[in-house]
């Protein structure tokens, strides 16, 4: 069982599918270490995404998921763009929608489904800087289930 | 007496030279000097040397020389002392005693869409100097540091190098965060894996 490595690759091909549906090129998961910092030094907008809390609650097969997603942006008077990215991309985690868990991990499809989040809460979180480039992300909370 | 006959006269020592891609024989002679006394950084002197070669150039296409006991240098810049005419063309050397692996991460693309399964593969090899020249404090925890170096090589590998490249130098492997032209050679600022 890896249902840990199964959330976050459902939402590593979340963020990818957004980045597709938006027509950013640009994408980098916030803790990869290997390819973040040429992601965020890139003047290019860029989806940009965080696995922040897994929590068997009460306990296992239900869990509390919280994770980070939004638009990291550059050279963005106003942050127009940045806010036109980050509002684009809401359907996709509304309170109440049901994300399908699977396995994205390896160079297969995956087949068979892991389990089922469904979104409680996704606030629009409040704005970071770094250095010329702003990041802004929701803060999306969802009750999980592993499928047997 | 012309001072192109003095500079002309004190070269003595051959040198090989390396092109970008092979060395040739005894390309250039020349006055091989240290200049340990003039007060400048720490390593002119020790790894940082002068050459003379009078009043003949050392070829444009050599970024590297050897002296005949296989010490290797890097050519780091280039000026003339003139006098009316060019009397001397002067050559600051850097040693560049290690070898180096340039190591590219390759990855596939998995079914999240995401690059992942990285593996090594290296892709070119070259000599390099090596210098510590900071370190900055762990974000996360207290009494940890992490060494940041200087590795300089020949600007033939300006190709291979880019910030997500690692270099492998004596077994230790080095993550590149920067890489620039200093006058002629390549210098990448990299932090040593493992701190």
């Amino acid at each position: 069982m890896s249902f840990e490595l199964y959330v976050k690759s459902t939402i590593d091909r979340m963020a990818y599918d957004i980045s597709v549906e938006l027509g950013v090129t640009k994408l980098a998961d916030l803790d990869d270490t290997v390819n973040l910092a040429s992601i965020l030094a890139n003047d290019e907008p860029a989806i940009v995404w965080q696995l922040i809390t897994l929590d068997p609650s009460p306990r296992d097969p239900l869990y509390q998921v919280q994770f980070g997603i939004g638009a990291k942006t550059t050279a963005d008077p106003a942050n127009y763009k940045m806010m036109s990215l980050v509002a684009a991309m809401q359907h996709n985690f509304e309170v109440g929608s049901r994300i399908v868990i699977k396995d994205y991990s390896t160079t297969t499809p995956p087949t068979t489904d892991k389990g089922y989040l469904t979104v409680t809460e996704a606030p629009l979180s409040p704005q970071e800087f770094d250095n010329e480039s702003g990041l802004r992300m929701y803060t999306v909370t969802g009750r999980a289930m592993r499928s047997f | 007496m012309k001072l192109s006959t003095a500079t002309n006269y004190f070269k003595k020592t051959p040198f090989d030279g390396w092109d970008g891609s092979i060395w040739t024989p005894e390309v250039i002679r020349g006055d091989f000097h240290t200049y340990d006394r003039f007060i400048s950084d720490r390593s002119f002197g020790q790894k940082k040397r002068i050459l003379t070669t009078g009043t003949i150039p050392l070829g444009a296409s050599y970024q590297a020389l050897r002296l005949a006991d296989g010490t290797r240098y890097l050519v780091g810049s280039s000026n003339v002392d003139m006098y009316d005419a060019i009397y001397n063309y002067i050559y600051q050397l850097e040693e560049a005693p290690f070898d180096c692996e340039i190591i590219e991460i390759q990855t596939s693309t998995l079914a999240s869409g995401i690059a992942g399964a990285a593996t090594e593969v290296v892709t070119g090899n070259t000599f390099c100097d090596v210098e510590r020249v900071s370190s900055h404090a762990s974000k996360e925890f207290t009494d940890l540091e992490y060494v940041e170096y200087e590795i300089t090589m020949p600007l033939a590998m300006s190709s291979l190098i880019t910030a997500d490249r690692v270099l492998k130098i004596d077994s230790v492997k080095y993550n590149i965060k920067e890489a620039s032209q200093q006058i002629n050679l390549l210098a990448c600022r990299a932090s040593k894996r493992g701190g």
